[in-house]
């Protein structure tokens, strides 16, 4: 006769039905007479059911600090496979001219010139906006990383940030295509994705944006945002040349000061960060 | 300007592509949306820090290993299956150190809970686990994070031995094998890891504390 120890040490054999017939009929007459044993098995029922549920989520969160580390990992080693072209650390340093050329997709760097932050390392202020952007953007991008070398520029940055793309009257769509346009004449990659990105999640269809970056002026807009969007492409280009008719069109388009200012403020916005990650190699965000 | 492929959703084979030339940039791609799974699947065998050495090793080994990438599955399966395979051999490697410290088929906590003749001395209640009931979900949801942190703190084959049992339901021969046990004492800690389970579920249901 089987103890209630023994149907305890049983269980798992007898619920996963590894149990010779003999020994699976004893511990079924001791459950049929033990209720304290009934209850065991029940709880280890649930026991495995939870288990395998919890079991069958995905849990991983993994640590963008790992992610990176793998990816800095993967990167010496392929630049060490490149063999002869590679003259160590700093050769992926030494070939500005490749960085831009749009006809050689691998020609972008993989490491920015500066380091970029990655925690705000204790320091408030640079958790306060960091947090602020991540809201506000889903993740803190690397441009922001990298003006956080200087707490004061990237608190200044981000407040620009704030009252030209988050605020004022003209749309995120027109602001976001300047965005892209402006970046896209000044050839910074970094910017054009970015905010080809941020199209996208504003409802506007892949082909629109792919429109907008071969003819920005053919786009979907009504006149007054056609308007300006060519002034701001006409500042950013020939500033000189800008003047005079194109603020007069947008204005004769319904444009208020107000406006013309704002949308001005987005291509300068753009026209500093083009420079600044250009000049920086600043990468763009392996997600 | 390749700005428009970037926009658009890269599909697997360009990616594929990308890796192949050893793109760098794809690379960091392809990390940033395949590691979260892989550390999922390396985890199930290992420790968290020792599924991370896992992983690294495994991005390491698919720059090499992408040139026989056929397509048959999608990236993200063959990438986890490699993560899957590397960690098992690191848990076959380190079989020789496995020191079964136990004798029985009971954890210390069990044994305590029968008198001499081996019967009940702390009688178990039976859970009212009703995962129909809604009043019950918020509970549920607490507990299964609960459970979830202990199965981290479960030994790396007890954690191992119950998930490639439970979850990925490894025939007995395949779990063996891997973790280098006989079938009995394979079952032995199937069987001591669900205890282990199970007085953390029984703590969490009198006490309301993971």
């Amino acid at each position: 006769m089987l103890t209630c120890r023994d149907v305890t040490s049983l269980s798992s054999d007898y619920l996963d039905g590894e149990l010779p017939l003999r020994r699976r009929i004893s511990v079924r007459m001791h459950l049929a007479l033990c209720r304290h044993c009934r209850a065991f098995m029940g709880n280890l029922q649930h026991t495995i059911a939870l288990t395998r549920r919890v079991a069958n989520e995905p849990p991983a969160s993994v640590s963008e600090e790992f992610i990176e580390r793998v990816q800095r990992a993967l990167e010496q080693r392929l630049r060490d496979a490149e063999g002869a072209e590679s003259d160590g650390p700093g050769a992926v340093q030494d070939r500005p001219e490749a960085m831009n050329d749009p006809t050689r997709p691998d020609a972008r760097p993989a490491r920015a010139r500066l380091r970029l932050v990655e925690g705000a390392g204790g320091d408030p202020r640079i958790a306060r906006i960091f947090g602020e952007i991540a809201a506000a953007q889903g993740s803190v991008p690397n441009l922001f990383r990298m003006y956080a070398n200087n707490p004061d520029v990237l608190e200044a940055n981000w407040m620009r940030v704030r009252a030209v793309m988050l605020q004022g009257s003209l749309s995120r769509k027109l602001k976001e295509s300047i965005a892209v346009v402006v970046s896209h004449d000044n050839d910074c990659r970094y910017c054009v994705e970015h905010h080809s990105q941020a199209l996208l999640a504003l409802g506007v269809s892949a082909e629109e944006v792919q429109r907008l970056l071969r003819d920005p002026l053919a786009g979907n807009f009504e006149p007054k945002e056609r308007a300006l969007l060519a002034l701001t492409r006409q500042a950013n280009r020939d500033p000189h040349g800008a003047a005079d008719t194109n603020i007069a069109v947008a204005r004769q388009a319904g444009s208020t000061d107000a406006e013309i200012i704002e949308a001005l403020a987005v291509m300068e916005l753009f026209v500093s960060f083009n420079r600044f990650v250009k000049t920086l190699d600043i990468p763009l965000e392996a997600s | 300007m390749n700005t428009g492929k970037a926009v658009s959703q890269l599909s697997d084979d360009d990616l594929v592509d990308d890796l192949r030339r050893g793109d760098a940039a794809a690379y960091r791609r392809a990390v940033a949306s395949y590691t979260p799974a892989m550390i999922a699947t390396a985890r199930s065998f290992c420790d968290p820090s020792v599924a991370e050495d896992v992983v690294q090793e495994t991005w390491v080994v698919v720059i090499d290993a992408i040139a026989g990438f056929e397509g048959r599955s999608s990236l993200k399966t063959w990438l986890c299956t490699i993560t899957a395979n590397r960690a098992r051999d690191r848990l076959r490697r380190r079989k020789r150190e496995v020191r079964l410290d136990f004798d029985g088929p009971l954890e210390p906590e069990f044994l305590s809970r029968f008198d001499g003749g081996g019967h009940w001395s702390v009688e178990p209640r039976g859970w009212d686990l009703d995962q129909s009931d809604p009043l019950q979900e918020l509970e549920l949801a607490a507990l299964q994070e609960c459970l979830r942190k202990h199965l981290q703190l479960l030994p790396e084959k007890h954690r191992a031995v119950l998930i490639m049992r439970e979850q990925q339901q490894l025939s007995a021969e395949a779990v063996c094998n891997i973790v280098g046990l006989s079938e009995t004492n394979m079952r032995v800690m199937l069987h001591r890891a669900r205890q282990r389970m199970f007085t953390m579920i029984e703590r969490f249901k009198e006490t309301g504390q993971c």
